[in-house]
């Protein structure tokens, strides 16, 4: 499944077909910013560029996590209270004095356990991956209430507002954060045994563990590193918010799988493309940036996501 | 292998070339991009708020709006998603704090979101004024940015006039159950504290529920309360979404009568509610009046003009003996009140 360039090939005018699925949201991220610095000079500049990037950063993270469980044909729903629960933790272990590295030490922790206990639910109780998280999505968002009482716990330190403003020169903290995930999760996929076991898992479980592979522990990997990468962003989360919010966040949650399925992975597992969830993550961020600059009417700017969504499923269904 | 390695090649150029082509365009722009839209003397106005579908920020928006209008003066309105969405209000914050905007409003989430977005608007010395819901005054010191004013009206005081009035429907005895909003947000804190204050020792309060400033939400936990405790006379919630889920709730348990029903707000549904006798009463806020007093005070602030640090906005009781008047002139009140930016007040 690695080959899909060689069908194409023998197919002569097919291969710039499947050549533009597979590259689709790079593409799409191109047209929509080329579309909004036609419409208005402040788009493309680098102030607003920069600040694009520090926005999309936290939705980026989630996508790399989001990435590697979709890559096993599961899904992970529960990093909407997964984020505001390791938030909540470090807000906690912040206010109790315990200092700002071991709080986001923990905070990341808290993220990998609930990852954690998601992959043993569904890879060890074979339990369905929807279900689980659906259900770990509830608990967790009850478990960080009552942590906080359902206040929101405001962190006041000026390390973390450094990450949030700061950076060096125009290269800000946050998106160095962020690609550093980013690659992270495309170096694991593309260049390790576990990457390759992953892509086996999701492609064909059945196949992948008469081969050998323990599929329960890869499927724990998995469903474990979206937990902590719901724990990193949730570093990000309180440093541009100054506080933990223990609030749902479906939006995030929503728009991380939204991100994966943009960037051309398939849902089904297999395949996986970082760099398109990448693009993906940046082109939904870039919509809503474009529209406020444009000052369009907020009414629009769902349907103007739900239509790129809905275009990239459209285009991906070429890509075989 | 060899076609792996072409292949990841071709992606890599690909990246490389739209990377070099993407700075170069962003360094050399589109031709006086940043050198201010109108010149000199332009007021550009950025409100930031919670969401539109709340009806109270749209208010909030269309009066900053036709404020904006009537002055001939730029003024952009945006918010975030709902009524939690703290990132998203953070993002459309950031993106025009990026842009030419010389004066800020806004209204939080929560105490504490906005403040590391305003960090840069404080740093350009750039007025801020405070909205409608009180930003953590510490938290935003020591990030080094402070309001010129704070614009909202006075929520304690709401919440003591809705407990006045559900002392008054109830005869002053009885059991009663507070609806609270978003856990945490002051507004709802202060609403809360002031009807507890001024029902103490005569009114038993028997359930307090946060419903998330959410009309369904509210339906569903009053459902609940009305099962555990059907001898409540009265309902208080700290706004009108939730006050008509909980009308809704009553009207289906067939209590429609019994149970009287105080919020806080004054939203077009409410006041359509009150007039239909569903909501015995709601203790109406003005956004419309908020959002132009945030345009005055941003027109003042621009003009180097002082502007008191805290502007109190109107509220009322609006109940059946005065509904008509004040849909007639809503969105504004029907109460007069001091406008301390009134050209000819005296300040």
């Amino acid at each position: 499944m690695v080959d899909v360039g060689a069908p194409g090939r023998s197919l002569g005018g097919h291969l710039s077909v499947a050549a533009a699925a597979r590259f689709a949201a790079p593409i799409g991220l191109v047209a929509v910013f080329i579309a909004f610095f036609i419409a208005t000079p402040n788009f493309l500049t680098v102030g607003n560029i920069s600040d694009l990037l520090v926005s999309a950063a936290i939705l980026l993270v989630l996508a790399m996590g989001q990435q590697l469980v979709v890559t096993v044909a599961g899904i992970d729903l529960s990093v909407g209270s997964n984020l505001p629960w390791s938030a909540a933790v470090l807000g906690y272990a912040y206010t109790q004095g315990w200092g700002l590295a071991v709080s986001v030490l923990l905070a990341l922790l808290a993220g990998l356990v609930v990852g954690v206990v998601n992959g043993l639910l569904v890879a060890r109780l074979n339990m369905t991956d929807f279900i689980v998280t659906l259900g770990s999505l509830s608990v967790v968002s009850g478990i960080t209430l009552l942590l906080t009482q359902g206040n929101t716990v405001a962190v006041n330190s000026s390390a973390l507002r450094g990450l949030a403003l700061n950076g060096i020169g125009p290269v800000r903290w946050f998106w160095v954060v962020a690609f550093l995930a980013a690659a992270l999760v495309g170096f694991l996929l593309f260049r390790t045994r576990t990457g390759t076991y992953l892509l086996s898992t999701g492609g064909n479980i059945d196949a992948a563990r008469e081969a050998g592979i323990h599929v329960n522990r890869i499927r724990l990997i998995a469903y474990a590193s979206s937990g902590l990468a719901c724990g990193l962003a949730s570093v990000l989360f309180v440093a541009r918010t100054g506080g933990a919010d223990p609030s749902l966040q479906t939006d995030l949650l929503l728009s991380s799988i939204a991100a994966v399925v943009l960037g051309g992975s398939s849902l089904f597992g297999g395949k996986a493309s970082v760099l398109g969830s990448v693009a993906g993550a940046v082109l939904l961020q870039s919509l809503i940036n474009g529209f406020t600059l444009l000052g369009i009417s907020q009414y629009y700017q769902p349907i103007a996501v739900g239509g790129v969504v809905l275009g990239a499923a459209f285009i991906s269904r070429f890509q075989k | 292998m060899h076609m792996h390695t072409r292949r990841r090649l071709r992606t890599v150029a690909v990246v490389a070339a739209s990377a070099a082509l993407l700075v170069g365009v962003a360094a050399c722009g589109r031709g006086g991009s940043n050198a201010g839209g109108g010149g000199g003397g332009d007021i550009r106005i950025a409100i930031v708020t919670r969401d539109f579908t709340n009806p109270y920020w749209a208010a909030l928006r269309d009066g900053a709006q036709a404020e904006g209008t009537k002055q001939g003066v730029t003024v952009e309105v945006q918010a975030g998603e709902s009524e939690t969405d703290s990132t998203g209000e953070n993002a459309k914050l950031s993106t025009l704090a990026g842009q030419n905007y010389n004066c800020f409003g806004v209204v939080p989430v929560n105490a504490t979101n906005v403040i590391t977005p305003l960090v840069p608007v404080a740093q350009k010395k750039i007025p801020i004024l405070n909205l409608d819901t009180q930003i953590d005054p510490q938290a935003s010191q020591q990030a080094g940015v402070s309001y010129a004013s704070f614009i909202g009206s006075d929520n304690l005081s709401a919440g003591q006039q809705a407990g006045q009035a559900l002392l008054q429907r109830t005869g002053g005895h009885g059991d009663v159950a507070i609806l609270q909003g978003i856990a945490g947000e002051q507004n709802g804190i202060n609403r809360q504290q002031g009807f507890s204050q001024e029902v103490a020792g005569k009114l038993n309060i028997v359930a307090t529920q946060p419903a998330d400033y959410d009309q369904a939400k509210a339906q569903t936990v009053t459902d609940a309360i009305l099962k555990a405790h059907p001898e409540i006379t009265g309902i208080f919630a700290a706004n009108d979404t939730m006050g008509l889920g909980a009308a809704q709730s009553v009207r289906n348990a067939g209590l429609a009568g019994k149970v009287s029903i105080i919020s806080v707000d004054g939203i077009k549904a409410a006041l359509e509610a009150v007039k239909a006798g569903t909501l015995s009463g709601t203790i109406s806020q003005y956004p419309y009046a908020e959002g132009q007093l945030a345009v005055q005070a941003c027109i003042n602030l621009v003009h180097n003009q002082t502007v008191p640090t805290r502007i109190v906005a109107p509220i009322a009781l609006i109940d059946s003996s005065n509904v008509d008047k004040a849909q007639a002139s809503a969105p504004q009140p029907f109460v007069p009140f001091a406008n301390p930016l009134a050209p000819g007040s005296g300040k």
